[in-house]
């Protein structure tokens, strides 16, 4: 398979760790964009078309015929091939859920780290997003994933975007032992563990260059 | 017992969950709050939590036991509930999974202006960003229709609410958005004409304005 992004975490985050947890060999190919203040995006523009995809974006992910856009898409595409979409009707209500309201969580994040009054809106956000984060950690509960028994892709997004936290103040996962221990279970998993001691693993930058918070 | 679906009085994320549920005859109480008038009436019943949702949002849906918030979420269940997502083959799937999100990119644009703009200058400096942003895949969910019925081909699935839904927002806003694109247009007219949503569209209980809430500069008021 080859996955296709920019050089940062971003979106295509969960999607490397599920890839890596799954054993799938994949290429993790990365497009850097140009230095300010142009940020020149030719790299990826000069190709986007000629990709065999309909709605051609990154992240992509090119499965043998197969291409594949959208990342919840993609997501979804890797977990029915490895049972990670929940086991029960109850979990895979659980996973719908979590994969939007996840999706909501990520977008208010994204849109402060990029917007250029970061300074002037971080207090705002913190004082927020504490009542984001409490909500997610009572959804967990006492389970072992955010599904309920069972691993599943919405985990890799969970982890991901607490981990993304955690460098704009660890308190705010701190403050709760289930998430605390959620995450500290998904870094013992196996594969995932051997992946954040790789050189494959990429710690930073969270987002693009334009960004006020996560571009280094 | 109906099922309950709640959401403001606009049209916004809810509707095309409403379409789905006047097109399966689903019964159902159409739960409305006023996002204008009387926006603490819905601060108040997320505070008291009546239904027990996990995690209280608009809009809200619950039949019997299933309480769910997150419009996809409403979307995928009233979707495997009434047999609209598709033939349960992979390649159904994934491209279901694909077109919820394109969808979701579409209205995310829309949204980004009607709610980011803050006067009519930023509204005009904005506008032609923006539609220069969603013609492209515009075009590329008109290839994608191509000559078919609707998305997945014969039958119509949950995305298809969503196109239908996700362009008539944009219509509004640009007139001549399909006008070099007939099998859209094609398609709006077929979904139109279908008896329930007919009958659902010249009926009352049809929220035809606003598209979004009243913080939103175009589509609110």
């Amino acid at each position: 398979m080859e996955l296709a992004y920019w050089n940062i975490r971003g979106l295509a985050q969960p999607i490397r760790l599920l890839l890596e947890y799954t054993g799938e060999k994949y290429e993790d190919k990365k497009f850097e964009c140009g230095p300010a203040p142009d940020y020149d995006k030719s790299c990826w523009f000069d190709i986007k078309e000629k990709l065999k995809l309909d709605f051609p974006n990154l992240p992509y992910l090119m499965d043998g015929d197969v291409g594949v856009t959208q990342s919840n898409a993609i997501m979804r595409y890797i977990g029915r091939k490895h049972d990670l979409l929940g086991k029960t009707e109850q979990e895979r209500v659980r996973v719908d859920i979590m994969e939007n309201q996840a999706m909501d969580f990520r977008n208010g994040w994204v849109r402060l780290c990029y917007n250029p009054n970061f300074d002037d809106m971080k207090e705002g956000y913190l004082k927020s997003v504490k009542d984001v984060i409490a909500k997610f950690s009572k959804f967990l509960g006492d389970r072992q994933w955010f599904a309920g028994e069972n691993l599943t892709v919405v985990d890799f997004v969970m982890y991901e975007l607490l981990d993304q936290h955690k460098l704009l103040d660890a308190t705010l996962v701190e403050a709760h032992d289930n998430l605390t221990k959620f995450m500290k279970r998904f870094e013992e998993l196996e594969p995932i563990k051997a992946y954040m001691a790789s050189d494959r693993f990429m710690k930073g930058p969270l987002n693009n260059k334009m960004a006020k918070f996560g571009a280094e | 017992m109906p099922s309950i679906f709640g959401y403001w009085t606009l049209r916004g994320l809810g509707q095309a969950s409403r379409f789905i549920l006047e097109y399966t005859g689903e019964e159902y109480q159409d739960v409305r709050f006023d996002a204008i008038n009387a926006k603490e009436k819905w601060q108040e019943e997320k505070t008291k939590n009546p239904h027990g949702l996990e995690f209280p949002n608009l809009p809200f849906y619950v039949d019997g036991d299933i309480k769910l918030t997150q419009s996809a979420a409403i979307l995928h269940h009233l979707a495997k509930k009434h047999g609209l997502a598709g033939a349960n083959t992979e390649e159904e799937w994934r491209r279901l999974d694909l077109l919820e999100g394109v969808l979701g990119d579409v209205r995310m644009t829309f949204a980004w202006l009607c709610y980011g703009c803050r006067d009519e200058a930023s509204f005009s400096a904005q506008r032609p960003v923006m539609r220069e942003r969603v013609t492209p895949v515009i075009k590329q969910l008109s290839a994608s229709l191509g000559s078919k019925q609707w998305l997945l081909g014969d039958k119509i699935s949950y995305v298809d609410f969503l196109l239908y839904d996700v362009l008539s927002n944009w219509l509004e806003l640009e007139k001549d958005l399909l006008d070099e694109l007939p099998n859209l247009q094609q398609f709006r007219a077929r979904f139109e004409a279908l008896p329930a949503i007919k009958a659902y569209m010249q009926s009352e209980r049809f929220i035809k304005w606003p598209l979004s809430g009243p913080d939103a500069f175009f589509g609110g008021k």
